[in-house]
């Protein structure tokens, strides 16, 4: 996916050959994917685009199913520490950054300044400016509750349900309601 | 006497647009307003009912039992991906959101190498046992699906093997068919 989104060639490619429809479905998979697995070693800290991967078959790729990368050199010991102590703010950080980047198709790096002090300020500023308001509003608001989530640092480890609900309500409700307008909206 | 006389003339010419303006204005307040008053109508807030700490369990044991072929030296580069599902089966009669199943299956593909142009991949229905503190990450069992897809047994283990829609040859993942590897011996 980060590769999706860096090269510029395939970037381009591979923009043509997804539509709004794939994007957000994509999004809506990223998002429930994450509440399943945002507390297992499947997640880590450093979550990005790079963990995200599409299988080719023969010259194109299959948008349809993402998958996530095993971590096959990691060491066994920081592997199971990690799961012990994960830090659940940072990983809704890590989640916002993806979903600025699939929402605008651009990666971060395109979208870092070296005013920005690390990447919380760069997408803080990136959806201040506006950069996402000609996008669908599922991105926005998703990433708008993952920064406020981190901001007041609020402890996903072991949340209760209403929390859960309110998470999900958060960030897969407004990619649900999107894609179901997109639906309607398409052409017969 | 002739910036009076421009001023006016400006004004002669502003005030329709002004007028337009802030009738325009007052159109969008409307229609925030009733669309603030009708969205908790026209969409409801859907509630999930995802088994998650389930689906935690289930993962974190996948991914345990799939761990322990990181220190094998024949496993060494080979290339294990799980496949992110949304689970979301539909709505409900309520509008609630409802989990795919019970005890969900995990896709995962599988290669050589991750520039590989040919993957596996491998369904896997899990059951966990209760587990007992030593042997936590040995008691995944990797059972059948139902399906029309080839079966095969090695090791006490049972592997279905699916095609999915023609695009991965799919037949007995060579990371899990290693009988010198004790990692897959989970029995």
């Amino acid at each position: 996916m980060q590769r999706m989104l860096t090269d510029q060639h395939a970037s381009n490619k591979h923009i043509a050959e997804m539509d709004y429809a794939q994007i957000m479905s994509l999004g809506l998979t990223l998002v429930c994917s994450f509440l399943q697995l945002y507390l297992t070693d499947w997640v880590s800290d450093e979550w990005t685009t790079a963990d995200v991967v599409f299988l080719q078959q023969a010259a194109s790729t299959s948008y349809d199913s993402a998958f996530i990368q095993l971590n096959m050199a990691g060491d066994t010991a920081t592997a199971a520490s990690r799961i012990l102590t994960p830090s659940s703010s940072r990983r809704l950080l890590a989640l916002a950054a993806i979903l600025l980047e699939l929402g605008t198709l651009k990666p971060m790096t395109k979208w870092s300044l070296p005013t920005d002090r690390d990447e919380l300020s760069t997408i803080r500023r990136c959806v201040s400016d506006g950069h996402l308001d000609t996008e669908p509003p599922c991105f926005r608001e998703a990433i708008d509750y993952c920064l406020e989530c981190h901001s007041k640092n609020i402890n996903l480890a072991s949340p209760s349900a209403e929390t859960l609900q309110e998470v999900a309500g958060a960030v897969v409700a407004p990619f649900q309601r999107d894609l179901k307008s997109l639906k309607m909206a398409a052409p017969i | 006497m002739a910036s009076r006389a421009k001023l006016i003339f400006e004004s002669g010419t502003l005030n329709p647009k002004r007028e337009e303006l802030d009738r325009n204005i007052m159109m969008l307040s409307e229609m925030r307003r009733d669309a603030k008053n009708l969205s908790p109508v026209r969409v409801p807030m859907p509630k999930f009912r995802w088994p998650l700490t389930e689906l935690r369990k289930y993962s974190r044991s996948l991914y345990q039992a799939l761990q322990a072929i990181r220190g094998c030296d024949m496993h060494k580069g080979h290339c294990v991906n799980l496949k992110l599902d949304c689970r979301l089966k539909g709505e409900g009669r309520k509008g609630d959101i409802q989990h795919e199943e019970e005890k969900p299956s995990f896709t995962l593909s599988l290669a050589p190498t991750i520039d590989s142009s040919l993957w596996y991949t491998l369904q896997v229905d899990m059951i966990v046992d209760t587990p007992t503190p030593w042997r936590a990450g040995q008691r995944v069992r990797f059972l059948q699906k139902p399906t029309k897809a080839r079966q095969a047994v090695k090791k006490g283990l049972r592997y279905t093997h699916i095609v999915t829609s023609g695009i991965f040859r799919c037949r007995l993942p060579r990371l899990a068919a290693r009988d010198g590897c004790r990692s897959w011996d989970m029995r």
